[in-house]
């Protein structure tokens, strides 16, 4: 067949397929970390943080909730339940990375979760994770499932994006791991003593601000 | 805030859109992270985007939210359903339905049946859902039916509520469902507060299901009392007509009145029809040869980025996107860099063609024909003459020419176990393993499918070792197995959907409807390039210049599949709104209006038989510019294309010219041989090289039964002088046909119903058949019946072949007294409908002079000269296997010298109403002129010696019952 991904001659299809073949390592992640992310700007969006226990019930519920728009026979359904459930679960027992996102979200004037927003220097869509809006600065929260999912360069973009849509705002920058649990920041502005990313482990996250 | 507002689309109704957008953001302060935007494909919210865009672009801003309304409707369960539920595909719906009939013991014998029922029956639901209507039982259930189906009918609300159930306890939702569930919730005081979104816009919907106007009216309600903004926006222009009939019953379903509206005047001209031509094409390939060659012109000086908005093709019919696609690459020269190098489809791409898909369906097919552990041979070979087992096992050649030859005329059933071991004695254990690793993967592992998860284990089994061979970067391919990843192996491997359905038959036919079914949606993101679109795509998009291909009827507007229990007096009875054609009116007419200029390609009549008719949209097009007083153009494609370069047949080779000068030294040749060539030389191929079996089908065996027949009731006549009588020939008839019915077993091959059918269509031909010759007085004479005649024919020394033996057995042979002169009759009868001859084309040839032909000329010429031979027999070949008869007998029975006036070749027409004989005419005088038919046949012998390949036919029809359908499109697809 001519229609091709990426022969030279033949026409090619720009083509984006879905992969949400479960039973492969790629689509089962993808699913996977569409649960936690849903699972956990749901907390933040409904300020679930602020309370004092949290049921498993609750979890359970909004896992289901993420997995509604994924009809069945979806394999390995019950696989991702028990591993999302794992992983949030353990998210949520660590009390101090609880109590450090409940501290940061207290001067919330708006919260935006995912909000989509257009990017002209680049001519891109982008769609941060979390945006915590307070009267005299921007949060952005990224949420990853482990600290080597991290790219500076995404982060680097979103920075941009967020200088053009607050310019009158000091922009804070934070990683929000959930395997291990971890909130750490990135980018702190607007201090005199700008405080950089505390260096990760990964080799690709060394020279964000530097 | 309740607004409605109808935009003209021909004001851009996209660009419109965002405007009324950046204006309510000024004037009514809105976020733009609480306004919704829905639309009813995900296209137009990928070309709503790229316009809020463009309006804006030069700096940074937050987007609205954007939904299709598929998005929409999962955002609105998901943020307000408060208990759990699940969706369900179609495909696992059908399998909980199937085992709801089975408890209620509605259930066919055969599982084949259930499976093809069982979707009719789900539509049934889905359509009450739609509508929110309650099931009713249907006492007295359209004739016709098959009894379990009217069962169905008759118990409708039981089998509703059981199947509802047993859906609901596994926690399954229809999506009609989850609509009335949103719209329930959307109607207490607060749950709308969860949506986050203070703005909601609906753009473009109309024609609304119950369950949709339903949602919707409640978004109209929470207006009213301003809990939200809900603004409707309609695609229509007010100024110029009422709106459309689609549009009134939308506005009565939300009670809404719509205003026109215009945010830039500039754009409200007075604007006309879009400039329009119309191009009548012979088929596919010429269709998509033109619109490329023109697209070629369109798109110079164009970069990829700014093509969305310019330049769409668009494809309503699937099918026709593989020969786009193969277009388009031939229009862009090696080395050249064109916008059209990029493309992006927003399409379902057909994928039931796929050599992996065709493979598979023969392995199911097989197994359906397997008795214990015995397979009929021809469909056996069939399996592994598939191309794609060629890439697999390098030896497969070797062994496939052992296997012929080893089982070809001696088995008419075989087990895998002894071909092995035939082969095992006559070459040895090498290849004897190979044949074991071929049994294993395409005949063992689907034996033994005791559950559903092993047919999935085998179908991985196959693509494991096929796929490493496959090029990566196939997008066909890349489509074919993410539609197998996503939509047909997860099916196999949740079990809790096959309770209760142990037969193993039930999968295998489960999977030749989903690989029947093969389909992908390319959802054409990202959005660049080249745009091929469907034609629903196209809704609320302005385009420069539009292609529109197909534009025949029952491609748009589409022909619905027909499902019995849906009719429009079913629909009545349920109270389901009957669709008309309105619906495509308004799609059609709002399109016409979106497009500066519009080419409209459609393929044309090609003959009587031709199911080409161009679209009803063409006639309404023609009346739209005659009442605006616009001219409408029409262009007439060149037929002088650069012949297309790919494979138009299977290469000849050495080795098949020998085989074939073996078959003509050594075997009589029959008509056959010459007319399946005619036909179809790919075919010839399949048949008399490759010497796979033609399948007998049912047709077949009723002609052989009533030759049979006919040959019984005349044998009396042939041992005597005198002539028939026709009365006592028709008292016979009843008798006769119960005789040969029982001698050949006739009942137990059909069903009762159609064995009681195809039992008295045959008796009530033939009783008024001789009845009729009876009344007319025909005075005839047996000669012979079913008998052979053999005749030689020279050629001129090809190869060493001096002479060829051609053989024929015509069914009678009569002479008939008729106005004082003596006649001879070569009958033959024939049962297909179809059957008829061409008395015109007869005469005409019998004064043609048939032309020279000589080898060694090019492909075109090789495929002309069929077409030039063909035309001479009628269109359908109608006259060859007459006139060959007819050639044998004056060969042999020196008819020249008889005292016959005239010879007429006639065939008997079991299935006409009216003549149940048709008769070509030739006299005495001009018997001679049928010599020239040596010369034909010595040219086509000549012809496949020399041919450079095994042509595929032209004539698609000719495909519809060909047995070798399946391997013949394998190679096909191989080729090109």
């Amino acid at each position: 067949m001519p229609l091709q991904l990426s022969a030279k001659s033949a026409p090619k299809l720009l083509q984006e397929f879905t992969d949400s073949y479960t039973l492969s390592k790629e689509g089962f992640a993808k699913i996977l970390g569409e649960i936690l992310h849903f699972s956990i700007e749901r907390f933040i969006e409904n300020s679930i943080f602020s309370q004092e226990k949290f049921d498993q019930s609750i979890i359970n519920d909004l896992i289901e909730r993420a997995l509604r728009k994924y009809p069945d026979p979806l394999p390995n359904r019950s696989k991702i339940i028990s591993e999302a459930q794992n992983l949030l679960n353990n998210f949520f027992k660590n009390r101090e990375v609880v109590e450090e996102i409940r501290e940061l979200l207290l001067k919330a004037k708006n919260i935006l979760i995912e909000p989509q927003a257009y990017f002209h220097e680049k001519q891109e869509v982008l769609r941060p994770d979390i945006l915590v809006i307070n009267l005299k600065e921007v949060i952005l929260i990224e949420i990853k499932l482990r600290a080597s999912d991290y790219t500076e360069e995404q982060v680097t973009e979103y920075i941009r994006l967020l200088k053009n849509l607050f310019p009158n705002h000091p922009i804070r920058v934070y990683l929000l791991t959930i395997d291990p649990p971890a909130l750490k920041e990135i980018l702190r502005e607007g201090k005199e003593e700008e405080k950089y990313a505390e260096k990760l482990s990964h080799s690709t996250q060394l020279s964000l601000f530097g | 805030m309740l607004r409605s507002y109808l935009i003209p689309p021909s004001s851009h109704f996209l660009d419109s859109l965002s405007r009324l957008y950046f204006r309510d953001l000024e004037e009514k302060k809105y976020n733009p992270l609480e306004v919704a935007f829905v639309f009813p494909t995900g296209r137009a919210c990928l070309y709503f985007t790229r316009r809020l865009i463009q309006n804006k672009s030069s700096e940074s801003f937050f987007l609205p939210k954007i939904f299709s309304w598929e998005e929409f409707i999962n955002f609105c369960g998901e943020r307000l359903i408060d208990v759990s539920y699940k969706l369900l595909t179609n495909a696992g719906f059908e399998l909980l339905l199937l085992r709801t009939l089975k408890e209620l013991g509605l259930n066919f014998k055969d599982p084949e049946e259930d499976v093809y029922w069982t979707r009719h029956y789900l539509q049934v639901f889905e359509e009450l859902e739609k509508e929110g209507l309650t099931s009713k039982d249907l006492k007295i259930p359209p004739e016709g039916l098959p009894n379990k189906a009217q069962e169905f009918l008759e118990n409708l609300t039981t089998v509703y509520e059981h199947f509802k159930s047993r859906s609901a306890s596994l926690n399954y939702l229809f999506e009609a469902q989850l609509l009335h569930k949103i719209a329930e919730k959307l109607q207490e005081a607060d749950p709308y507060k969860k949506l986050k979104t203070s703005s909601f816009y609906f753009c473009g919907f109309g024609a609304l299901r119950k369950s949709e106007s339903n949602l919707l009216r409640a978004f109209v309600e929470l207006a009213k009392i301003d809990n939200l903004d809900t603004t409707f926006v309609f695609a229509w222009d007010a100024e110029k007509a009422e709106p459309h009939p689609i549009l009134q019953r939308t506005f009565k379903d939300l009670g809404l009145t719509a205003e026109r509206l215009i945010l830039d005047a500039s754009i409200e001209s007075s604007k006309k029809l879009p400039s329009v031509i119309i191009s009548e094409t012979s088929d596919v390939h010429e269709e998509v040869e033109l619109v490329c060659s023109n697209l070629k012109k369109d798109v110079d000086g164009l970069s990829a980025e700014s093509l969305p908005e310019k330049i769409a093709l668009i494809v309503p019919r699937e099918e026709t996107l593989v020969p786009l696609i193969h277009a388009l690459e031939e229009v862009v020269e090696e080395g050249e860099h064109s916008p059209l190098q990029e493309t992006n489809i927003a399409q379902s791409f057909p994928l039931y063609h796929h050599p992996i898909n065709i493979l598979l369906l023969n392995i199911i097919k097989l197994q359906k024909e397997r008795v214990d552990d015995k397979y009929p041979v021809a469909k056996y070979l069939e399996i592994l003459t598939q191309p794609l087992l060629k890439l697999l096992f390098p030896f497969l050649p070797q062994l496939l020419e052992v296997l012929s030859k080893v089982l070809q005329n001696k088995y008419g059933r075989v087990s895998l176990d002894e071909v092995e071991a035939l082969i095992g004695v006559s070459e040895g254990s090498f290849l004897q393993a190979e044949l074991s690793k071929i049994h294993d993967l395409f005949f063992r592992n689907w034996e033994n499918v005791d559950e559903p998860a092993k047919i999935a284990q085998a179908i991985e089994e196959v693509l494991r070792l096929l796929l490493p061979l496959l090029p990566k970067d196939d997008a066909e391919l890349i489509a074919y197995l993410t539609y197998f990843q996503t939509e047909v192996l997860p099916l196999f491997l949740q079990n809790e959907l096959w309770e209760g359905l142990k037969d193993r038959r039930y999968p295998f036919y489960q999977l030749r409807k989903l690989l029947e079914r093969a389909k992908y949606y390319l959802s054409g993101k990202p959005l660049k390039g080249l745009q091929i679109l469907g034609f629903l795509e196209t809704r609320l998009l302005n385009f420069k210049k539009a292609y529109l291909l197909d534009l025949n009827e029952g491609v748009l507007p589409p022909r619905e599949d027909f499902n019995p229990l849906l009719t429009d007096e079913m629909r009545s009875y349920f109270g389901l709104p009957v669709f008309t054609s309105s619906l495509w009116d308004y799609y059609f007419l709002t399109f016409l209006e979106s497009v500066d200029e519009l080419f409209i390609s459609y393929i044309g009549v090609e003959g009587e038989d031709s199911a080409n008719e161009p679209s009803r949209f063409i006639y309404r097009l023609r009346y739209e510019f005659a009442k605006s007083g616009q001219s409408l153009s029409k262009e007439t494609p060149l037929r002088s294309f650069p012949q297309r370069n790919f494979q138009e047949g299977i290469p000849v080779t050495d080795e098949h010219r020998e085989l074939i000068l073996s078959y003509l030294k050594n075997t009589q040749l029959s008509r056959s041989f010459f007319e399946t060539y005619l036909r179809c030389p790919a075919k010839f191929y399949f048949k008399y090289l490759l010497k796979i079996k033609e399948e007998e089908g049912d047709a077949a065996f009723l002609g052989n039964i009533t030759h049979e027949i006919l040959a019984e009731l005349l044998i009396p006549w042939i041992k005597t002088n005198d002539f028939i009588d026709f009365g006592e020939v028709t008292q016979n008839v009843d008798e006769t046909v119960n005789k040969v019915w029982e001698l050949k077993g006739v009942a137990k091959k059909f069903d009762p119903l159609l064995n009681l059918m195809v039992k008295m269509l045959i008796q009530g031909f033939l009783k008024k058949y001789f009845q009729t010759l009876s009344e007319q007085g025909i005075k005839r004479r047996v000669l012979g019946i079913e008998d052979e005649v053999i005749a030689d024919l020279t050629i001129n020394g090809y190869e060493g072949l001096s002479t060829v033996k051609l053989y024929g057995r015509c069914d009678l042979r009569m002479e008939e007294e008729a106005s004082g002169s003596l006649n001879y009759l070569i009958l033959d009868l024939k049962t297909s409908a179809s059957a008829g001859l061409k008395s015109k084309s007869f005469q005409k040839f019998l004064d043609i002079k048939i032309d020279d032909f000589k080898p060694s000329q090019t492909s075109y010429e090789y495929q002309k000269k069929l077409e030039d031979w063909k035309s001479h027999f009628g269109s359908n070949l109608n006259n060859f296997q007459l006139t060959f008869y007819l050639w044998l007998e004056i060969e042999k029975r020196n008819l020249t010298n008889s005292d016959y006036s005239y010879i007429k070749p006639t065939l008997i027409k079991i299935t006409s109403k009216d003549e149940p004989e048709e008769s070509l005419s030739i006299n005495k005088a001009e018997i001679f002129k049928i010599n020239k038919f040596s010369n034909l046949l010595r040219q086509m012998i000549v012809h496949r010696l020399t041919t450079p390949y095994f042509y595929f036919t032209e004539k698609d029809n000719n495909c519809d019952w060909c047995s070798y359908y399946s391997i013949c499109l394998s190679y096909r697809l191989s080729s090109s």
